[in-house]
């Protein structure tokens, strides 16, 4: 399987206050062509600077890459010229936000919307750029005939279609979905997600799936990741990493979910909070939440060790890779 | 949409009440004596007793307000009242109230509609560009001009002009009158200097705060051209707040260009203004102040229906509103 999408060694800072918060450390991932990579991990992990990243969107003066490479079909975007990016974004990779209450400018009609991405990266006319608008919004189930309608007119799970018609108006072969059913209520949530599922393989596009929801992941993912404090903490297929996981953060994860099989009436959250990204710990990251820490960790920050694919960065399992270590 | 302008222009009645109401009060309260005017210093008594009645002076504060709206039968002082748009005439000129400010508004509306055209033209694309830019050079030399621009007083400002370009460079002339464009751009850039100032630091932070809303950050993603997410997707969102304080300012440039008009002996309406009100010509100052009243909350109105051009959020407000009736 080829890879769409190869991240390096990012590293993003931001800048406030004269500290520096390190949003990104060292990450690395992998994407496959036409697959589902599913990125989970708390807020305020960096899934989003992450997301952006990919676009090359971290804006100056607040943001920056620090050093890294992201390369997509094997062109560095971070070499991107100003207008080579402009002809990236929307086309090649697109992205689907949060909060559809604002992610629609609010005094254009959607049509207008969706016609302006296509009409900037096909060679169309305005009318046939509109046409094919119109369609796309059939595609996701709203009346062509809505497209001369203002965002304000449709309601939360609409203006989600809307953005989805939006995002894949011009058939990209990335699509980073920000946590796109967060901002829904659940009925709507998986009205959403089946469309999404099915418009993504009807077009085959790869899709990083940002969420915090592990559901979500088994459902709808192939491979997944979970990030912790800027770094991709484990990744593997979702049936190495839900049947087996082995990060202790990922563990905690599903801890945190109910189970309702064993009866339990009690979630089992991991204590403590996510470290001050202005003053990340010297050794691991979890370190200071970790059931299983050691000595090890609060000094040296763990390198990937990889088992059949199924990555994980913990000293659990540094010297007995290709070793199953029970815990 | 119709019946929201119908229903606004029906909701400045009570408004143009109450105005009126407030400025006959203060004009009855303040002391001077038309009567006393009228007669000179050296009149006699009776003569003046006569005068007060004759002026309807005598009559209780109700009455004279009543008449002020309605109408006083006198072949004199008699006059049709505010609401048939009569007042009378002035004390001093013995001309109709109401023909002096129509013939003199024209001179005013030119010099306010000079004044805000400047200050929008300049405004609006220095807004936007130090915006784009924020806390650069560009924006901090803008923000010191704004600055000044605000805070330098009108007479000030006039004086200076007047000094440097009609004294020493004699480029323009130092008095003004409508019929000569050049005699008009001194008082337009003295007019226009307060107005540009909070339009600029207005279209700069409304584009700010545009600039900084997820929608802007959807065009990006669309792989918009920065121009394209400038004026097309923020500018239209940031107007918004800018129409609504240039409206505000047409508003005040219309009935406040008074310290202007008269630096530059303009003859426009604030010029009619403030000799009436040296010249305690009663008439003269409540038609006056009731007129740039008016127009002051019909600009308002007017801004408020092209709030709903820009807005669409707005424009359905008015349409739902009819839909349920």
């Amino acid at each position: 399987m080829d890879k769409i999408l190869e991240v390096k060694d990012l590293h993003v800072h931001y800048f406030s206050n004269r500290k520096t918060v390190r949003a990104i450390n060292n990450l690395s991932l992998d994407m496959q062509r036409g697959r589902v990579l599913g990125l989970v991990g708390e807020t305020g992990a960096g899934k989003t600077t992450l997301a952006l990243s990919i676009l090359n969107m971290i804006r100056a003066p607040q943001g920056k890459i620090i050093s890294g490479s992201i390369r997509f079909d094997g062109k560095d975007i971070l070499a991107m010229s100003k207008q080579e990016l402009r002809e990236l974004r929307g086309k090649d990779i697109a992205m689907i936000f949060q909060d559809p209450m604002t992610a629609l400018n609010p005094v254009l009609t959607v049509g207008d919307q969706i016609a302006e991405t296509i009409f900037k990266h096909e060679k169309v006319s305005k009318d046939e750029a509109w046409a094919k608008a119109e369609k796309m919004l059939e595609t996701v189930g709203i009346p062509g005939a809505r497209a001369k309608e203002y965002p304000h007119q449709f309601s939360g799970g609409m203006k989600q279609r809307v953005v989805i018609a939006l995002s894949l108006a011009c058939n990209p072969r990335l699509l980073l979905a920000d946590e796109p059913t967060t901002a829904l209520d659940v009925t709507i949530q998986a009205q959403v997600l089946d469309l999404m599922r099915h418009l993504i393989r009807t077009y085959n596009t790869s899709v990083l799936f940002i969420t915090h929801s592990l559901g979500l992941v088994v459902e709808n993912c192939d491979e997944v990741a979970t990030m912790y404090a800027g770094e991709i903490v484990e990744y593997g297929t979702v049936e190495q990493v839900f049947g087996n996981p082995l990060h202790p953060y990922t563990r905690g994860l599903f801890g945190s979910l109910p189970d309702y099989s064993e009866g339990a009436a009690r979630l089992r959250p991991i204590p403590g909070l996510m470290p001050d990204p202005t003053n990340l710990p010297r050794g691991c990251y979890f370190s200071p939440r970790c059931p299983h820490v050691m000595p090890l960790c609060e000094e040296l920050h763990p390198t990937h060790t990889s088992m059949d694919g199924h990555l994980v960065k913990c000293h659990l399992y540094q010297e007995n890779a290709n070793v199953e270590q029970p815990i | 949409m119709f019946r929201y302008i119908m229903r606004r222009i029906l909701m400045l009645i009570p408004v143009l009440l109450g105005v009126t109401f407030i400025v006959f009060s203060l004009m009855y309260i303040t002391p001077s004596d038309p009567a006393q005017m009228m007669l000179g210093a050296n009149a006699s008594p009776a003569a003046y007793k006569q005068m007060r009645a004759d002026m309807g002076l005598d009559q209780p504060f109700i009455v004279q307000y009543a008449r002020f709206l309605f109408g006083y039968k006198h072949p004199v002082f008699g006059y049709r009242g505010l609401l048939f748009g009569d007042l009378g005439r002035s004390y001093v000129s013995n001309r109709n109230v109401f023909e002096l400010i129509l013939s003199s508004f024209p001179n005013t509306l030119i010099l306010a509609t000079g004044a805000l055209v400047l200050a929008l033209v300049l405004a609006i694309p220095i807004g936007i560009l130090s915006a784009t830019k924020p806390y650069s050079a560009v924006d901090m030399i803008f923000t010191v001009f704004a600055l000044l621009g605000a805070s330098m007083p009108v007479f000030w400002i006039a004086m200076v002009l007047i000094y440097t370009f009609a004294n020493n460079l004699r480029l323009f002339p130092a008095m003004a009158n409508p019929h000569d464009f050049s005699s008009l751009v001194l008082p337009i850039i003295t007019l226009s200097m307060y107005s540009m100032a909070i339009i600029m630091r207005m279209t700069r932070s409304s584009m700010l705060d545009v600039m900084q809303q997820d929608y802007i950050r959807t065009a990006r993603v669309k792989g918009m051209d920065e121009k394209v997410v400038i004026f097309k997707h923020a500018l239209r969102n940031a107007l918004i707040p800018v129409v609504t304080v240039a409206g505000l300012q047409f508003g005040s440039l219309l009935g406040g260009a008074v310290l202007t008009e008269k630096i530059f002996s303009y003859p426009g309406l604030g010029s009619i203004m403030v000799d009436a009100i040296y010249q305690k010509d009663t008439p003269q100052i409540l038609g006056s102040v009731c007129f740039v009243a008016m127009t002051f909350t019909i600009i308002n109105l007017m801004v408020d229906v092209l709030y709903g051009f820009i807005d669409p959020r707005i424009k359905s407000v008015f349409s739902a509103k009819k839909k349920r009736r």
